[in-house]
């Protein structure tokens, strides 16, 4: 038989299939029915993968400044310019690496950046993009998170759906939403917009101003942990949400009434990491009281999200060396001169222009992947590696477990597979040497990522497939610096700024900190996606010298934007209030906050924003 | 149409039977499971890798004739371009397959092969291959519906050879000369069939076909969705939970609609190729301007159950555009497969 | 007999440009083949390794060595991009003809009143040449052509010839004002309410985008023409060109086998929800 068993290189769903070559060159994806999170289900990328391996964006021979060159030569451009970029230290040079690399392809990245370039500077973009959600998961639910087996949805009697475009960022998830609803589970959606997909099978549909959905759950955590009605400040901050009380109240004795509930969302589609620490609360409330079963069903954004940062791919946080997390690398203030992007297209994340600066910035850009990008195009190098179908590799998927990842067909043109070509640079580096096959890969990671220590490989057969849930503590590593609130640097008015998001517990429940809560609420009654603005303080506008409707230029380290001022003497004067349009500054709070002892308050790190006069 | 001849052959035989027909053909193609435990309509290779008590497959076995992808030609040189068409003329016996699927085939046939122009790839293919098909003597899948579409549990016609279990008896009806020419081969294992035998299986089909569900949604769709009386708001709702997986149609026995694209390889060949597509892809329609006729997925909705069941494609093509085997059921992602759609349609009504 | 799949090579003898999106190819087939079409129907043309897509026969006639296509550019667009980067000299493939084409028979002793928008004039162009070549069949001749800009004229040294004859009417309008232009202007519907004709003995063929055939049909209907006698090249997504790839269906018609010429009649019969 022609079909081989694989997972589908798209979303952290991680559906099985078969991939099967037809007429030589033409791969042909089919759904498995008894392996697969989707028992037969795919959506249309899944069902589409195998036009990856005939694609006409595929990166076939190496270049030099875009011109077309052999192996060795690129190869020796590449490490002479890796080489001149760490002749200035080895903080100097970033490595960046897609979520869809496999485990093995992700751990030889590991090795490559940590044992030969020996610099902190690794991160993942799909670790980046998930990290909000899973910080506040983990946070809450104080163990590293994995979501349950997506088919588990179907037996709850209540399904709280955070946002109808889980259709499209966790398609599987959603097939399992609507079985499940067709069934008689109760379905709530909360969203921004409304959505016919799932709105016209949900019991409850609620519909927030956009920007409140940290507010609306905080509220709902609230009435859920007190059994009780909103308070007269809860009542105005619910009507600030744009949500009627009656529909509040209906949808708490939902999730207070519920046997078996569901939480349900993908991990990119949350603005800040409360949200999920809240819903992960939601369930903790009412597993403690009387549930059968509360679960959360979190659905990452990369196929191998989860291996990726098994493997280690996350900035080096220890000892003196503070690594660069993916967008500080990105946003070009991290004082980089070089960087190796691996399999990912940042413009994505970043933008093309953004990415155009940053490449103003870099002494060196050298970019190994599969596909052609705007990232390629703007590499000094580009180094064709080996896709998904042309060589074998394991992925872990959304629940833990690990799959085997299959080769059909041998790397089109001259690429190679990406471990050969960190053996190739490593050797003109320094003359080092990689481990390239699979198995030494597999032996190594075994010995060196605990959680690992026990997988079966050889029983992770594409034609024997079987998924191995390891057990897994500790093996997250995503714990940040955080500078206490007192700490913050003391702010002139052209100076920096912080924006900060302030979260205490109290009494078994979170809130936010009072005075940015307020800050929090007016930012977003007034934002939305079509005109954002800022908010300062009245004073803080004085002193710039500018007034209300007035434009002030903002910049983090995520960009800059020319926005019109608000002013509100709720904002406290060391707060700017940024617009939706900045939620990367909200994504980045990855880290686990510190907890001020004295006052219970945990802290993020503060981002700078800094406001000057446009012109 | 009667069967040319019919046969008994003892239950206890049916190895030998596939064993034998190992050989009448360059390719078996037969229900075999992969490892994980999925069933495929794959090559045989031995009698013991196929398994006839299987719940319908996810794929169907009409992709043997009309396959997921497939090059159409190559090209190669370039002053002046030669072109290449690949050659298939290996033969192939499908075996082992059920009656929905035959009725699918049937259906196929006549899109395909008959009409002003007729499709070579999909004629290469068919000319060259045998039908053994296995009739139903229970409830094969739990999502399938052969008795609202008058598919099963046997076939009438379009099969060459069909094997029906009666106790510890099979029945064998030849269909085609084709048919006649494999039950020679066979000729020392076959027995005569009594009447009594074939009234019997005649009674249990009966008997089976009473069974399974009438809901009769299938008929009163076909009548709504030709006399146009299904309203805006039901094709807004199906259009709504449709996932646009295109799942439906890359499952469906009955669904042709394919693409063509051109890729070039490694060493600058061109390979035109076609692959299975669906009319509920927002691209299907889409025009280089940008103008998309069927924009909307209420729109792509309503045009995949137009295309299946009305009844001006019914004199068209001679049968509805779905065959009962319940695997869009499977794969929907939004849950709104041909049976549900029927539903919907229903209790608007 | 080739399969109905495989294209055969033709050469592009020469290339015109008609204005800065749209050029003229005249391809020829190679070994003495020959090919024999009918105003509007249209043939299946490959640019190897970008793909295959419709173009209307800009030229018919029987067994010719070759024929005329007009193709506008899309940037975009695999093989209309990839058939304008091409140089005289360039193979590429063609199948067909397909479609049904104009029933120049039943147009024989009518007045023919010809409605084209932007590059809709492309397949009625041979059905004109067709008319003139045969004029005394015919009764009165009225073009009706619209486009956005002077420089999207196409065809501008045949239009001066028919201008510059007595016995065809040939009106041309702008959409919106340019300095270059002196004559009328506004939607080709604009041209109707001035026109003198006998709905009776009218046939209207009519080609544009889509969206400008809601009011030109109102515009025939207030002149009297029947439905029957409105007669529309569609154009659909295709993929194969013989009923087989499904894209191009509509209700229960396929416009590359059926069509792409129906009329106004048959189209009110295929209007999709
Ligand atoms: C019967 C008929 C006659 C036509 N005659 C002409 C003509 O004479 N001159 C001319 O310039 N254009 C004509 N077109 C439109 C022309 O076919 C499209 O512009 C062309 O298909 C765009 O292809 P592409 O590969 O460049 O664009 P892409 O966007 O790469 O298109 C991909 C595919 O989409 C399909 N497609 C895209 N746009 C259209 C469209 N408008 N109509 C049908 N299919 C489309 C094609 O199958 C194409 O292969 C005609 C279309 C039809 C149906
Ligand atoms: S849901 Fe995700 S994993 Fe499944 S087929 Fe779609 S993209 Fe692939
Ligand atoms: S529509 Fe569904 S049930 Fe009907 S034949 Fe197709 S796949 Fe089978
Ligand atoms: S299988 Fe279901 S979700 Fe997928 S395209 Fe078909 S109707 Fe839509
Ligand atoms: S173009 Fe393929 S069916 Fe009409």
């Amino acid at each position: 038989m022609g079909k081989s068993f694989t997972i589908c290189p798209y979303c952290g769903c991680g559906c099985g299939m078969y991939l099967e070559l037809v007429a030589g060159h033409m791969g042909v994806a089919m759904p498995s029915q008894v392996q697969s999170m989707g028992a037969g289900r795919l959506c249309l990328r899944g069902w589409q993968a195998g036009s990856l391996i005939g694609s006409a964006a595929r990166l076939m021979r190496p270049q030099i400044a875009r011109e077309e060159a052999s192996w060795e030569e690129a190869i020796q451009t590449a490490s002479g310019g890796i080489k001149s970029v760490l002749d200035r230290g080895r903080h100097a040079l970033g490595v960046l690496c897609g979520g869809h690399l496999t485990n093995e392809e992700a751990f030889a990245c590991r090795l490559y950046a940590h044992d030969i370039l020996r610099t902190p500077h690794l991160d993942s973009c799909a670790r980046a993009v998930d990290a909000g959600s899973i910080w506040g998961l983990e946070h809450s639910l104080c163990t590293p998170y994995r979501s349950p087996p997506l088919a588990q949805i179907t037996r709850s009697d209540v399904i709280v759906c955070l946002n109808s475009n889980i259709r499209w960022d966790a398609p599987q998830a959603a097939g399992y939403v609507v079985e499940a609803a067709g069934a008689g589970s109760k379905l709530v959606v909360i969203d921004e917009v409304v959505d016919e997909g799932l709105g016209d099978l949900a019991a409850l549909y609620i519909l927030h101003k956009p920007g409140f959905r940290g507010v609306l759950l905080h509220l709902l955590v609230e009435a859920v942990a007190g059994g009780r009605r909103l308070d007269a400040e809860e009542q105005s901050a619910l009507q600030q949400a744009g949500v009627e009380t009656e529909a509040f109240h209906q949808l708490s004795s939902l999730v207070q009434d519920a046997k078996r509930l569901a939480v349900v969302f993908s991990t990119t589609a949350l603005q800040i990491p409360q949200e999920a620490a809240y819903l992960a609360e939601l369930t903790i409330l009412r597993q403690a009281s009387g549930a059968e079963v509360a679960q959360v069903f979190a659905v990452r954004s990369d196929c191998n999200s989860i291996g990726v940062v098994d493997m280690g791919v996350a900035p080096v946080r220890n000892g003196e060396a503070r690594g660069l997390g993916a967008f500080e690398m990105l946003s070009g203030n991290g004082g980089l001169q070089g960087l190796i992007v691996v399999a990912e297209a940042v413009e994505q994340f970043v933008g093309q222009q953004q990415l155009r600066r940053l490449r103003e910035q870099l002494q060196f850009l050298l970019y190994i992947g599969s596909f052609d990008s705007a990232t390629a195009e703007l590499a000094d190098v580009v180094l064709p590696m080996a896709g998904w179908g042309e060589c074998e590799g394991s992925f872990t998927c959304h629940d833990g477990s690990i799959w085997p990842v299959c080769r059909v067909i041998s790397p089109a043109g001259q690429r190679r597979p990406l471990a050969q070509i960190l053996n190739d640079l490593s050797n003109a580096h320094n003359g080092s040497v990689l481990p390239t096959d699979t198995s030494t890969l597999r032996a190594q990671i075994s010995r060196q990522v605990p959680s690992y220590r026990s997988v079966d490989w050889a029983g992770l057969s594409c034609t024997q497939p079987s998924a191995t849930v390891p057990s897994r503590d500790n093996d997250i590593d995503v714990v940040n610096t955080v500078a206490p609130i007192r700490e913050w640097p003391d702010i002139g008015v052209n100076g920096q700024r912080p924006y900060v998001l302030v979260v205490r517990r109290h009494e078994g429940s979170w809130a936010f900190d009072p005075r940015v809560r307020a800050a929090h609420i007016l930012a977003r009654e007034h934002t939305d996606q079509r005109s954002p603005f800022v908010i300062i303080n009245p004073r803080t506008c004085q002193q710039l010298g500018t007034r209300e409707g007035h434009s002030v230029m903002v910049s983090t380290a995520f960009g800059s934007q020319l926005l019109p001022v608000k002013c509100q003497a709720a904002v406290p004067q060391d707060v700017v209030v940024l617009p939706w349009q900045f939620r990367d500054v909200a994504h980045s709070l990855a880290g686990r906050p510190r907890v001020d002892d004295r006052t219970g308050s945990a802290y993020h790190q503060p981002v700078a924003a800094a406001l000057e006069l446009p012109g | 149409m009667p069967p040319l001849a019919t046969y008994s052959l003892p239950a206890d035989k049916l190895e030998e039977v596939a064993d034998r027909l190992l050989t009448c053909a360059d390719r078996v193609i037969g229900p075999v499971r992969t490892p994980p435990g999925d069933l495929f309509f794959d090559v045989v290779r031995s009698v013991n890798e196929i398994e006839l008590q299987y719940g319908n497959s996810l794929l169907p076995p009409t992709t043997a004739l009309f396959p997921m992808a497939e090059e159409i030609f190559s090209v190669v040189g370039g002053t002046p371009p030669v072109i290449r068409a690949p050659r298939s003329d290996a033969s192939c016996l499908l075996f082992g397959i059920r009656p929905c699927d035959v009725a699918a085939i049937q259906r196929l046939d006549h899109f395909f092969l008959d009409g002003e122009f007729k499709d070579d790839l999909y004629a290469a293919r068919r000319s060259r291959t045998a039908i053994v098909a296995v009739a139903c003597s229970q409830k094969a899948d739990a999502r399938c519906f052969c008795s609202c579409c008058d598919t099963g549990p046997f076939a009438k016609t379009g099969y060459d050879l069909q094997l029906s279990l009666v106790d510890d008896t099979y029945l064998v009806e030849v269909g085609t000369e084709q048919g006649r020419r494999l039950a020679q081969r066979l000729s020392d294992l076959l027995g005569v069939a009594d009447d009594d035998l074939i009234l019997e299986r005649e009674r249990r089909a009966q008997e089976l076909f009473t069974e399974l569900e009438q809901k009769g949604n299938m008929p009163s769709a076909i009548r709504r969705i030709t006399g146009e009386a299904v309203s805006q708001a039901v094709w807004e709702r199906i259009g709504g939970r449709c996932m646009g997986c295109g799942g439906c149609s890359f499952v469906c026995p009955v669904c042709s609609c394919f693409y063509v694209i051109d890729q070039t390889l490694p060493d600058g060949t061109v390979q035109r190729i076609r692959a299975q597509d669906s009319c509920r892809l927002a691209g299907y329609t889409r025009e280089a301007s940008g103008h998309n006729p069927r924009a909307l997925p209420s729109q792509r909705a309503a045009r995949y159950s137009y295309h299946k069941l009305s009844y001006r494609y019914i004199e068209r093509e001679g049968t509805q555009g779905c065959v009962g085997c319940g695997r869009c059921v499977t794969v929907c992602l939004g849950g709104v497969h041909m049976p549900a759609v029927t539903e919907m349609i229903r209790r608007e009504a | 007999m080739r399969g109905a799949y495989l294209p055969n090579i033709a050469v592009i003898e020469s290339i015109r440009e008609e204005t800065p999106s749209e050029k003229t190819f005249t391809l020829r087939l190679l070994d003495g083949a020959t090919i024999s079409c009918i105003p509007g129907q249209f043939i299946m043309l490959s640019v190897f390794g970008r793909g295959e897509a419709p173009f209307c026969v800009g030229t018919a006639g029987q067994d010719m060595p070759g024929l005329d296509i007009t193709v506008r550019c899309y940037p975009e667009g695999q093989v209309t991009a990839g058939l304008h980067s091409l140089q005289p000299g360039a193979y590429v493939g063609l199948r067909g003809p397909f479609g049904n084409g104009f029933d120049v028979d039943a147009l024989h002793g009518k007045d023919i009143l010809f409605v084209a928008g932007g590059i809709g004039l492309v397949p009625i162009r041979p059905l004109i040449h067709y008319v003139l070549a045969e004029r005394n069949r015919f009764g009165q001749l009225t073009l009706l052509y619209g486009f956005r800009q002077p420089s999207e004229m196409l065809y501008r040294d045949e239009l001066a010839a028919w201008r510059a004859r007595d016995d065809f009417d040939v009106q041309l309008t702008i959409d919106e004002p340019h300095p270059d232009w002196e004559g009328p202007v506004g939607v080709v519907t604009t041209l109707f309410p001035d026109l003198q004709i006998k709905a009776s003995n009218t046939k209207a063929i009519i080609v544009g985008p889509p969206v400008m055939y809601p009011f030109v049909v109102a515009e025939c209907r207030k002149k009297g023409i029947t439905d029957e006698d409105m007669i529309f090249s569609l154009e659909r997504y295709m993929k194969c060109g013989i009923g087989k790839c499904g894209h191009c269906a509509i209700k229960h018609k396929y416009v590359c086998t059926d069509g792409p010429v129906f009329t106004y009649a048959e189209m009110r019969e295929m209007a999709e929800p």
